[in-house]
């Protein structure tokens, strides 16, 4: 009896220790940051974040085009139709999956940013390249929640517990873009350039003067665009040629999210038709139907497949290994004409002519000559509406110049300009909670 | 209704040889039969073979009996007189001294009928006799003054003094408790009477269970308080099993399945989405291995298992060889199945009525003219062209046999069912071995051997866009299956349903081995060692490819999947038993250990851009797409112990203890203890109970603690995932926080049971439970602004309380016999605490929601007052009265969960004909039909006829809104009546007569017919009420979205044996 006794005994030892098992697929967090090729994974994985599927995956692009009046949608999905007709609730699969997507990104690169502090093994310059890169694409989330949510909790500590003290209240709009400006110009100097799929010094640069042109600085906004179109001021020579899946980039493409068949983006599929294979959630309105037919763009944009109009700038349905493009030249002539003529529109005019007819003739179209004064800021506008359609930020233009008002007709109420803060966060966040609901949701 | 008796000798009989055994000699030669005798109770005989002539056949039936008890039972009948010498028994012929002649009678004491087959002996010296047919008998006795012993089974024995008497009329009190069968119990088995905890159980009759093509349908309305969903109609499509309500709502409800001890992997590893016909593991036993089955409802029956109990736990003993009865057991069947239902559908002409209608109404042109209309000549009924009458074919063989020192069963089993829709079919392959042997006295060893192969050709069904009968409902008739070249027609809105059902390939190969082995070794008097090991290997291997002609092919130019599951698991309990007997008290100990480990390993390939239609395999592939590996494992420990204290058997009470450690939870809370403790009274046994009525009545009781650790593994750490790669560059991501406090959810248990016995006639258990789950495990939600969405953490609380009744009754007896079963379970589930309460929306097609004072899943949305005859807009419930339909305005709407439901049974015999059916039913439950949503809601998918009634223009008064996203929302107009009864089998048979067939070398020979699902009654307007289209999803219940319907089935077969 005692010898079974001791069996029992080491036989329960050891169990303790059995217990103890390793996960193989994963790495304890405490040991993942521990060497160089780790911290390099790392910001491998704060770029994917941008290939979530409610972000640049799929629905920030969707939803910059659906909200507005370039696009309808004509599939089968709830979410869509709301944003289409813009009667958001607050618990919309888009509204909660965006936020949620991005702010994933955000924690991803908190995370690193945050542990790069301590790391040993990065000089002073790989580390302050690091630091760029994230802070760059933490002023890109940042960017895109603000613009759709109004001002959001401001995280800039990486979240390692489940403890509240993880949990902010919304900061105010200006908070947050000073928080965005400081992020880039600390990521316009420290980053090393690099290929268009990464963050470079040109990108932070562009995305500088957008953001500075949606706060109204326009002459900072025309300052930055300048700048980069002095560095790099070639246009694609053939507009279709910048959504072909070629090897390498357009030059004219400054920051795009690359896909590949393991890592695909649905773009294509929920744009094509059914009869296609698609799914018809994003498809062209009568606006971008009605484009002249001499447009080379109107390829891209409206397509004709039996009555079925769709975009093209996505096509590998096989794959979804489109690219996706964040910024590119074309947008700061737009932006540099919008400021020239914030500006001084009677001065600058020539400037402003040049700047969209560049857009306008390698779209196979006429030139503007001078004397359309009083329509300026429309053709502008209607540029930039036809130029990026199905590039996700039209809906960011007429929120920036409030026209959504008058040119989307969904879009009655001012509040409607802001998505409603999801559902989710306002329930489990207290301090954020009901009242902190957007107004009018 | 047991139409092959069963020779059995419990399978534990080695181990308990000094218990009592079952002992039955049919015909056999003295001779062998006393040295088999000598092999299994280890008592050597001395005779002359010509004295007591010892090749005479002999017919000895002993059940419960000590070894001594059996030697004297083959004596008395062999006529001999026997000598007990140290472990040598001589034999004699009886001394021809006994001139006293008696006759008699022997009956019941409270019927009066007569008792066939009870034994009369002599109480001094050996000799006896048994009654006849007619209960009588007639015995020479030594002397005028003899004292005679009268025994028969399930009656007290008497013991009479002779003096002169030479007629006796001898009546016999009913003794129940040794009528009592065997169940088997968590590490044991105990008389059915005397388990103090909740057991339902069964004993499979082969013959019987046949037309069932796995484990979960022939429990399915057999069994109280276990509620088998069917989830599908395709073949080897799962179950949903639940034991008394569903006590989790994220971590598995699925009982734990335990086979010859062993508890098996289960569950469903496709990584393909089947979700209507997810496979399950436990469709790999063969029905016809099975001996018997035990339910373990409550604490007291399940907490020896622990961590693995509160979903309750179902063991499963498969067949062992007999001594002495060599035979070979040979049935097969063959039968057809038709689905149980079809939707009508408009045909061509009301489709395009329909669609001009549409267009005028838009002040459009109509899109088909007359001349088109009076001229189309396709008018395909799409469901006919993919629903087919299927064969179904099963065979099965066993031999079986054995001595007393070694014994084995050997079956093979091939089972092959065709499915109701084209394409799809289902075959498996059994082997198994079981082989027991004994190297002495006291050690003896029991081996399984087991080996499964299946092969699952699916079609894609419910909740895919790529399914043959979702298609099917949705493509108008106006489309033809084939285009005039011969090639498939594609000109439709949806996939051509034909194309997709022959074309594409969706197979799943299963391999299944299962080994048990398991040593037995009597340390000393009463004191058993066991030692069990058990090696599960299940591999799930699924194989697609869509060629470029379907439609999901042409959008990848051919795709492919190949993917595979591999999981391992390794077990052993090592454990004592020790009894000790004391006049009227018994005291039973049984503790161990038990380990078990688990392993799983999936493979992921898929590629696209095939190089034609006949190459389907990756490696013909010019991309590959996914190429994905994945591993975990998860391990537990545990301690046990069972003690059990019984006085005379009245009064017995049982303590259980379970001390667990699981790999899968938090630092802080990796053991945890499960104790329960049950009582049990027989109340008939007592001196004052006294009643002619009542034979039997037990009361008995438990409480006690479960747990549930069905989560995925380490949920509890602060993990980095790899994965998130980026041009090109494997990237790595924090993806989940720590919750090192992580731990079990524990089920509080209570039950209250009473059996009564009526007239030995009938039979009543009724039984009251309660049940608390606390600590859910649940994804606590966190503001996704911190970047994550949840953390897996234990809040939450929901109760389920119930009750169950199972009336068992022989109402003929005779030449015609007549039983009847009657089984009622009514479970009240209800959601105590949730997260701050926040209730859980939006689960599944149904929008279900989990809310606090509700029952789990249920129906959640907008309520339909009717249409409105002004704009034919369905009019929603304005619940907060503001004027508006928003979110706020949904309220619970129809409930899944049955009010009761059970079974109902009946089998009549009359000689050699039997006749059994059993209806089920479910009464109250709702069904959510969300195939209505595109049926009866104008889009391009064709319609039921139901929209023939839509409201057309301002004063139509009906109940089919107009077409428009609005009217689609999830409201109580898709809520449907899910209550039904059904004849879930029923089965004539007819067994040959002995002289007949003995000639041909046969034993006994059934010819039987049986059908399966021939009747439904129900309200419900869908295909089939029983169905979920989501089955292995225990939070979206009562769904039907284009789910399979089952199938009903008319089979003919026969049951042979040499």
């Amino acid at each position: 009896m005692r010898k079974i006794l001791i069996i029992i005994v080491l036989l329960a030892s050891a169990c303790e220790r059995n217990l103890d098992l390793r996960p193989k697929m994963q790495v304890p967090a405490e040991e993942a940051l521990s060497n160089k090729e780790n911290v390099y994974a790392a910001l491998v994985g704060c770029y994917d974040g941008l290939q979530l599927q409610h972000y640049y995956g799929r629905n920030l692009i969707i939803a910059g085009d659906l909200a507005s009046d370039n696009t309808v949608a004509d599939g089968t999905k709830i979410e869509y139709y709301d944003l289409d007709k813009n009667s958001l609730l607050a618990n919309n699969i888009l509204v909660e999956g965006i936020w949620a997507d991005i702010y994933q990104a955000v924690n991803r690169a908190n995370y690193m940013l945050y542990k790069i502090e301590d790391v040993t093994f990065l000089s002073d310059n790989e580390k302050k390249d690091y630091q760029g890169q994230l802070r760059f694409l933490r002023a890109l989330h940042y960017y895109n929640l603000v613009r759709l949510y109004g001002g959001v909790p401001l995280k800039l500590l990486p979240t390692l517990s489940d403890s509240p003290g993880n949990f902010l209240p919304r900061s105010s709009v200006e908070v947050v873009y000073a928080q965005i400006i400081a992020d880039l110009d600390f990521a316009r100097i420290n980053i090393a350039n690099r290929s268009p799929q990464k963050a470079s010094s040109q990108a932070a640069t562009a995305l500088l003067a957008s953001v500075e042109l949606t706060l109204g600085n326009v002459s900072a906004a025309r300052q930055y665009a300048g700048m980069v179109i002095q560095a790099s001021p070639v246009l694609e020579s053939s507009y279709k040629e910048l959504f072909a899946r070629t090897s390498e980039p357009s030059s004219e493409i400054l920051f795009y999210v690359p896909y590949n068949a393991t890592d695909k983006n649905r773009l294509a599929e929920y744009n094509y038709p059914n009869t296609l294979g698609g799914r018809h959630e994003n498809a062209p309105s009568p606006v971008l139907i009605n484009i002249p037919d001499n447009d080379k763009r109107k390829l891209l944009i409206a397509a004709d497949h039996s009555g079925k109009y769709y975009s093209t700038k996505y096509s590998d349905l096989t794959t979804g290994s489109d690219r996706v493009i964040v910024l590119r030249t074309a947008e700061m002539y737009l932006i540099r004409a919008e400021a020239n003529y914030q500006l001084d529109s009677v001065n600058n005019l020539p400037q402003i002519l040049e700047d969209i007819n560049l857009i306008r003739t390698r779209a196979g179209l006429q030139p503007f000559a001078a004397g359309h004064f009083s329509a300026l800021r429309n053709i502008i506008e209607q540029e930039k509406q036809i130029e990026f359609a199905f590039e996700g930020k039209r809906w960011f233009d007429l929120i920036r110049t409030k026209r959504a008002v008058d040119l989307v007709p969904t879009v009655t109420e001012p509040y409607q300009m802001l998505f409603p803060i999801p559902l989710s966060e306002i329930l489990s966040n207290p301090l954020i909670g009901i009242k902190g609901q957007n107004e009018g949701y | 209704m047991l139409l092959f008796l069963f020779y059995c000798i419990s399978s534990q009989l080695f181990a308990q040889h000094q218990d009592k055994m079952d002992m039955r000699f049919d015909g056999l030669p003295l001779k062998q039969i006393l040295s088999e005798l000598t092999g299994v109770t280890g008592f050597e005989f001395a005779y002359s073979d010509t004295e007591i002539k010892s090749d005479r056949l002999i017919t000895v039936v002993a059940m419960q009996k000590s070894a001594e008890e059996i030697i004297r039972a083959v004596a008395l009948k062999a006529g001999l007189e026997i000598r007990f010498a140290g472990k040598t028994v001589i034999l004699k012929p009886l001394p021809e001294k006994n001139t006293h002649h008696v006759t008699g009678i022997v009956s019941d004491a409270l019927s009066d009928m007569s008792l066939p087959g009870a034994s009369i002996a002599l109480a001094s010296a050996s000799g006896g006799t048994v009654t006849d047919t007619s209960g009588k008998f007639g015995l020479y006795v030594p002397s005028p003054i003899s004292k005679l012993r009268i025994s028969c089974i399930g009656y007290a024995p008497l013991e009479i003094n002779i003096t002169n008497d030479t007629v006796l009329n001898v009546k016999l009190q009913p003794e129940v408790q040794t009528l009592s069968a065997t169940v088997i119990v968590a590490f044991g088995q105990e008389p059915e009477d005397l388990v103090t905890g909740a057991v339902s159980h069964i004993n499979m009759d082969a013959n019987d269970q046949l037309n069932n093509a796995s484990l979960n349908a022939a429990m399915q309305a057999e069994i109280n308080g276990l509620q088998i969903q069917s989830n599908g109609g395709t073949p080897g499509s799962s179950y949903n099993v639940t034991i008394r309500g569903i006590s989790s709502i994220t971590a598995g409800n699925r009982p734990l399945y335990v086979v010859d001890g062993v508890p098996i992997i289960t569950g469903d590893f496709s990584q393909l989405d089947f979700s209507g016909q997810a496979i399950d593991a436990i469709s790999d036993l063969s029905i016809t291995d099975i001996e018997s089955i035990s339910v373990l409802k409550d604490a007291a029956a399940s907490s020896l298992f622990g961590s693995n109990s509160s979903n309750g736990v179902i063991l499963i003993n498969t067949k062992r060889g007999l001594p002495n009865q060599n035979r070979i057991e040979l049935y097969t069947q063959y039968g057809w199945q038709k689905t149980t239902g079809m939707l009508d559908m408009l045909n061509a002409r009301q489709w395009m009525a329909l669609m001009n209608e549409q267009a005028v109404s838009k002040s459009n042109p109509p899109v088909y003219s007359d001349e088109v209309i009076a001229n189309n000549t396709i008018d395909t009924d799409w469901q006919r062209e993919i629903f087919r009458t299927a064969p179904t074919f099963d065979l099965g063989l066993s031999v079986q046999g054995g001595t007393g020192k070694s014994r084995y069963y050997i079956s093979g089993n091939y089972f092959n069912q065709d499915g109701i829709v084209i394409g799809s079919d289902f075959r498996r392959y059994n082997l198994r071995m079981n082989y027991d042997f004994r190297i002495n006295k006291r050690l003896s060893f029991e081996t399984g051997n087991s080996f499964a192969y299946s092969v699952n050709n699916r079609v894609e069904g419910d909740q895919t866009l790529n399914g043959p009968l979702p298609n099917a409902l949705s493509m108008p008739s106006i489309y033809p299956v084939y285009n005039s070249d011969g090639s498939y027609n594609n000109d439709g809105p949806y996939a051509n349903p034909v194309s997709i059902a022959t074309q594409e390939k969706n197979l799943a190969y299963t391999y299944r081995n299962t080994f048990h082995f398991k040593v037995n070794y009597e340390l000393f008097k009463n004191f058993t060692l066991r030692c069990l090991t058990g090696i599960d290997f299940y591999n799930l291997r699924e194989e697609t490819f869509a060629p470029k002609t379907t439609r999901q092919g042409a959008k990848y130019n051919g795709l492919g999947i190949e993917a595979t599951s591999n999981s391992l698991r390794f077990y052993n309990s090592t454990f004592a038993d020790y009894f000790i007997k004391k006049s009227l008290h018994r005291l039973d100990v049984t503790a161990g250990f038990s380990l078990e480990s688990n392993k799983l390993h999936d493979v992921f390939l898929r590629a696209q851009n095939f190089a034609g239609t006949s190459f389907e395999f990756l490696q013909d592939a010019a991309t590959p797409i996914a190429t994905q590996s994945y591993e975990t494992n998860s391990s537990s420990n545990s301690l046990f112990t069972r003690i059990k204290y019984g006085y005379n058997d009245r009064y017995i009470f049982t303590l259980n203890m379970r001390y667990d450690g699981s790999s899968k939870f938090g630092e802080n809370n990796r053991f945890a203890f499960f104790p329960s403790v049950s009582g049990l009274w027989y109340v008939s046994k007592e001196d004052f109970f006294r009643s002619r009525a009542i034979t039997k009545m037990i009361v008995s009781s438990s409480y006690g603690l479960t747990g549930n650790d069905q989560i995925g593994n380490f949920l509890s750490l602060d993990l980095f995932s790899a994965g998130s790669n980026y041009n090109g560059e494997g990237g790595i991501n924090p993806t989940q926080l720590a919750n090192p406090d992580l731990k079990w959810e524990s089920t509080y248990q209570f039950n209250l049971g009473i059996q009564i016995g009526l007239f030995n006639r009938v039979s009543v258990r009724t039984d009251y439970y309660h049940k608390e789950t606390k600590d859910l495990l649940l994804q606590k939600p966190m503001p996704t602004s911190t970047g994550y969405a949840y953390i897996m953490s234990n809040i939450g609380k929901l109760e389920n309380q119930g009750i169950e009744a199972l009336l068992t009754a022989t109402i003929l007896k005779g030449p015609f016999t007549w039983d009847a079963t009657f089984n009622f379970s009514a479970n009240r589930n209800k959601v105590l605490e949730l997260y701050q309460d926040q209730p859980i929306n939006n689960i599944g097609r149904a929008g279900s929601s989990i809310a606090v004072g509700e029952p789990v899943s249920f129906f959640y949305g907008f309520n339909s007052l009717g249409v409105n005859p002004a704009d034919g807009n369905l009019i929603y419930e304005d619940i907060n009265k503001d004027g508006k339909i928003t979110d706020i305005d949904r309220k619970k709407i129809g409930s899944p969960h049955p009010d009761f439901y059970g079974g109902i049974g009946s089998s009549l015999s009359y000689i050699a004909f039997n006749l059994d059916f059993l209806f089920s039913y479910s009464y109250g439950n709702d069904i959510f039909n969300s195939t209505r949503i595109y049926t009866e809601t104008i889009t391009q998918s064709n319609q039921t006829t139901a929209i023939l009634r839509r409201w057309q223009k301002p004063g139509d008064i009906t109940d089919v809104p107009k077409a428009s996203v609005y009217n689609q929302r999830t409201s109580s107009r898709f809520v449907e009546d899910g209550s039904f009864i059904r004849l879930k089998n029923i089965r004539l048979s007819y067994e040959l007569p002995g002289e007949l067939i003995n000639r041909a070398g046969l034993t006994r020979l059934q010819l039987f017919i049986s059908g399966k699902n021939l009747i439904t009654f129900t309200r419900y307007s869908g295909m089939d009420p029983e169905v979920n289209y989501n089955g292995l999803n225990a939070i979206a219940l009562g769904t039907d979205f284009f789910t399979c319907p089952q199938p009903k089935s008319i089979l003919f077969g026969l049951c042979a044996r040499f």
